[in-house]
């Protein structure tokens, strides 16, 4: 199978961008004494999340870089490393390298490794460093270590000499722009670490000694024009497009003396830039990012429109003549025109599932090879349905999920065979509705969770849980900040900071996640998302002069019976039909309608079944099969048991669509 | 009414429920309709009368005439509904006639009595008197987020 993962890279792309700001808006933010844990979590996560995706696409630079920034922030927020300005100076310059990597995948440019190596020294210096050094001035911290010391002294900076490493190598021009702009900091004391203050500044050094030296510079540039921050307006980039090369001009006519230096190809700088503006603008007429405010309300709109237009044709029907006739081919067109704009506005928030699963082949492949487990993965119904704004929102836990199951999940192919099993595991991607519910599973043949492992583990961690408590509450364990029963931290998970994350983004979707595992033979993780606004295929029935829906993958068939075919069985009446009893509900019942029909061979027998249970809901008659967008009940008035949201129908009128699932709860609760 | 009464004075929606006269805040209403048929949701209290559909949102319509026993709930092409917005919500209530819009300053507005309306004193606001009536002004968004109506799963609007 072969997938092309680019078209994900945008998305994946614009995702980390906003990881970054977060993490740079919250370092920026932290205070310098005893930083809100939350707010550590929340960077920990980001960067963590940014790892995630960019395993899945296998950008290493990106990785690295972040796997070493985790390493720190667990650190802090356990409380054993200081974060001091200094630190958050530090930091920040790590958040534009990986800017400037995020940059170069997203425009298919080589990797600068020697920025990856930069950034992982410098946050790995930190982390060696004496914690709690904290000079008057709030720089030369890492003097003390940095063997360019006298160099970076005289400078009056130094700040940025993290390593060992001679000022005039490739480091080197990390230096200067960092360097140059915290001077630019001492001065104005305002967020002098923006990249592109940092940047611009360098260049004009460059081109004002004219030191072959700062070509590199020069390309450096390049990168950060273009991974100007979103906050940056399009415009402002775009004067610094315009600016750019008069600067550039001396640098790129500097001979190349370093022509043998080792980043990107730093010949004819100026055209690199045009280039890169170039690639920029093409990515941004490919997608836009559109309020989903603003689809909601085009959406309800639309609505409204094919109210009104089956309106006018109700009264088209009244006029006669040739009139009339001019009128009816009109009205057809309106209608055809009004179902394609219907169905395209609801194409722009329907994504079926396999937008996400088509990322995970990948994964799977990569990460199993890391791993040395042989595992195949089984994608089902990625033609379901789901909103948009669910869609992005799931691609991060279910990455969590998928790489828990890969690591934590299904053994090594020896330990397998030893258990009798294949050697090569199962991993199941699984989308379908269920009732008012889309369920998103993710399901291993491997271990299982190990229950006393997770109750230790658990009590270690100062969590209350007693030895008897049900399986359900024991999973729900693993879902814990910082919970791991990983003995070693890899970077593919044992972290304990996947399901915490996978939890909090579930429940941000109004769904829940469920835990369900038999231990030797495997688990499964299993996301309930409410259909926020979701198409399905359903049988509209009245009842009464009511009209309901029932979802079309509840029904089984159905039937006018016959006498013969309906028994009673201890006051429960049964229909009897190929060799099964289904006990027969009256939906009147359920819903008070006190007019519905009640004697079954009068009436229309819908064969129901749920995952509980099956059996005869009682209607009055069959409307026909249509497709309905599902509304929710909640945003103004609160759930209604069995009903698991509202349509509105062609003429105006508010319809319910009946939940199955939990409908199946009523008759016993109705019986007692 | 002069200048200065206008800066800090109050419009009210008056309407009545069976013979009595009630007020609530202007800015609340989002819109006025003639009674609908609304579609019956299943189990819920009876001065649920229903949801329907306000341009492509589903809201619930009440009849507090029911819920707290003023006057007759019958329906009819003078019954009316005022849309209201409370908090994020839109609510429909069912009413027996609109009468006005009223301009109150706060020193026309009395305290509220403690009994002797069909409201608890805690959804009330106060009382005033317009042309020899008496209007009981209700704190319509406390009422409508009541526990005591039960509309919305949490307390929270």
């Amino acid at each position: 199978m072969t997938i092309d993962m680019s078209q994900f890279h945008s998305v994946f792309l614009e995702e980390s961008t906003e990881h970054l700001d977060e993490i740079e808006h919250l370092l920026m933010s932290l205070p310098e004494h005893n930083p809100d844990v939350e707010d550590l979590n929340s960077i920990f996560r980001a960067a963590h999340s940014i790892k995630g995706g960019a395993g899945i696409f296998g950008f290493d630079a990106l990785i690295s870089v972040t796997h070493v920034m985790e390493n720190l922030f667990d650190l802090a927020r356990q409380g054993r490393f200081n974060i001091t300005p200094a630190v958050v100076n530090e930091l920040l310059s790590v958040v534009d390298i990986l800017r400037r990597l995020l940059q170069s995948y997203g425009e298919g440019t080589a990797v600068d490794w020697q920025l990856v190596a930069a950034a992982t020294a410098k946050v790995e210096a930190l982390l060696a460093a004496p914690v709690a050094v904290q000079q008057d001035d709030g720089f030369g911290f890492f003097n003390q270590e940095a063997p360019a010391q006298a160099a970076a002294l005289e400078t009056g900076f130094g700040f940025f000499e993290p390593q060992a490493v001679p000022s005039d190598d490739g480091f080197g021009f990390f230096d200067a722009p960092a360097a140059e702009s915290s001077s630019h900091g001492a001065e104005q004391g305002v967020g002098f670490f923006s990249a592109d203050v940092a940047a611009v500044t360098a260049v004009d050094v460059a081109a004002e000694s004219g030191f072959g030296f700062f070509i590199e510079n020069g390309s450096a540039a390049d990168l950060n024009v273009a991974v100007a921050p979103p906050s940056i307006a399009p415009a402002q980039s775009a004067v610094e497009q315009l600016n750019k090369p008069e600067v550039r001009q001396p640098v790129a006519a500097a001979p190349a003396r370093v022509a043998d230096s080792t980043s990107s190809p730093n010949t004819a700088a100026a055209v690199d830039s045009k280039s890169a503006g170039k690639t920029k603008t093409d990515l941004e007429s490919g997608t836009i990012r559109v309020d989903l405010h603003k689809v909601d309300s085009l959406v309800n709109l639309v609505g409204e429109l094919v109210i009104t237009q089956s309106m006018l044709t109700l009264i088209g029907e009244e006029i006669l003549g040739p009139t009339g006739e001019r009128l009816a081919t009109a009205l057809r067109e309106l209608e055809r025109n009004t179902r394609d704009l219907q169905e395209g506005i609801m194409s722009i928030r329907m994504l079926p599932m396999s937008f996400v699963f088509n990322r995970f082949p990948r994964v799977v492949r990569d990460l199993s090879q890391k791993l040395q487990k042989n595992v195949e993965l089984v994608i089902e119904g990625g033609h379901t349905e789901i909103d948009k704004s669910l869609i992005e929102k799931l691609v991060d836990p279910l990455t969590h999920l998928v790489r828990n199951s890969l690591d934590h999940g299904i053994e090594a192919p020896a330990v397998r065979q030893q258990r009798g099993k294949a050697p090569s595991g199962v991993l199941t991607l699984k989308a379908e509705q269920k009732g008012g519910n889309i369920l998103i599973s993710v399901m291993d043949d491997g271990a299982g969770l190990n229950r006393e492992k997770i109750i230790a583990k658990a009590r270690e961690r100062g969590l209350e849980i007693s030895d008897s408590a049900p399986d359900n509450e024991v999973w729900q364990l693993i879902m814990a900040p910082g919970f791991s029963t990983a003995e070693q931290v890899t970077d593919v998970s044992g972290r304990g900071v996947g399901m915490d994350v996978v939890k909090r983004n579930i429940e941000s979707m109004g769904g829940k996640i469920e835990i369900s595992s038999v231990s030797g033979a495997g688990s499964g993780m299993h996301i309930r998302l409410p259909l926020t606004l979701a198409i399905v295929d359903g049988m509209s029935v009245s009842v009464a002069n009511q009209q309901f829906i029932v979802p079309l993958v509840n029904i089984v068939e159905s039937v006018q019976p016959s006498k013969e075919q309906i028994t009673s069985v201890s006051n429960q009446q049964m229909l009897f039909l190929r060799d099964l009893y289904w006990p027969i509900v009256r939906l009147g019942e359920l819903m008070a309608l006190p007019d519905a029909l009640t004697e079954p061979t009068t009436a229309i027998l819908v064969l129901v079944e749920s995952s509980k249970q099956r059996f005869a809901m009682l209607v009055d008659d069959l409307l026909g099969q249509q497709q309905v967008v599902i509304k929710s009940l909640e945003q103004h008035y609160r759930r209604v048991h069995g009903v698991a949201g509202a349509t509105i129908m062609g003429d105006g009128s508010v319809a319910l669509i009946l939940d199955v699932e939990s409908l199946a709860d009523i008759p016993t609760s109705i019986l007692h | 009414m002069s200048a200065v009464n206008m800066e800090s004075s109050q419009e009210f929606l008056t309407f009545t429920l069976g013979n009595e006269h009630y007020g609530l805040e202007i800015m609340k209403v989002k819109e006025i309709r003639g009674y609908e048929t609304v579609t019956k949701i299943a189990n819920a209290p009876p001065f649920v009368k229903g949801v329907l559909n306000l341009r492509g949102d589903i809201v619930p319509i009440i009849d507090l005439r029911l819920k707290f026993n003023v006057g007759d709930a019958v329906y009819n092409e003078f019954t009316i509904v005022i849309m209201l917005s409370v908090g994020n919500r839109i609510i429909g209530v069912v009413v027996d006639s609109v009468s006005d819009v009223i301009r109150l300053t706060p020193d026309e507005i009395k305290p509220p009595p403690e009994f002797g309306v069909a409201f608890d004193h805690q959804f009330l606001f106060g009382l005033c008197q317009v042309a020899e009536q008496m209007i009981i002004l209700l704190n319509i968004e406390s009422l409508i987020s009541s526990k005591e109506l039960g509309l919305f799963d949490t307390a929270e609007v």
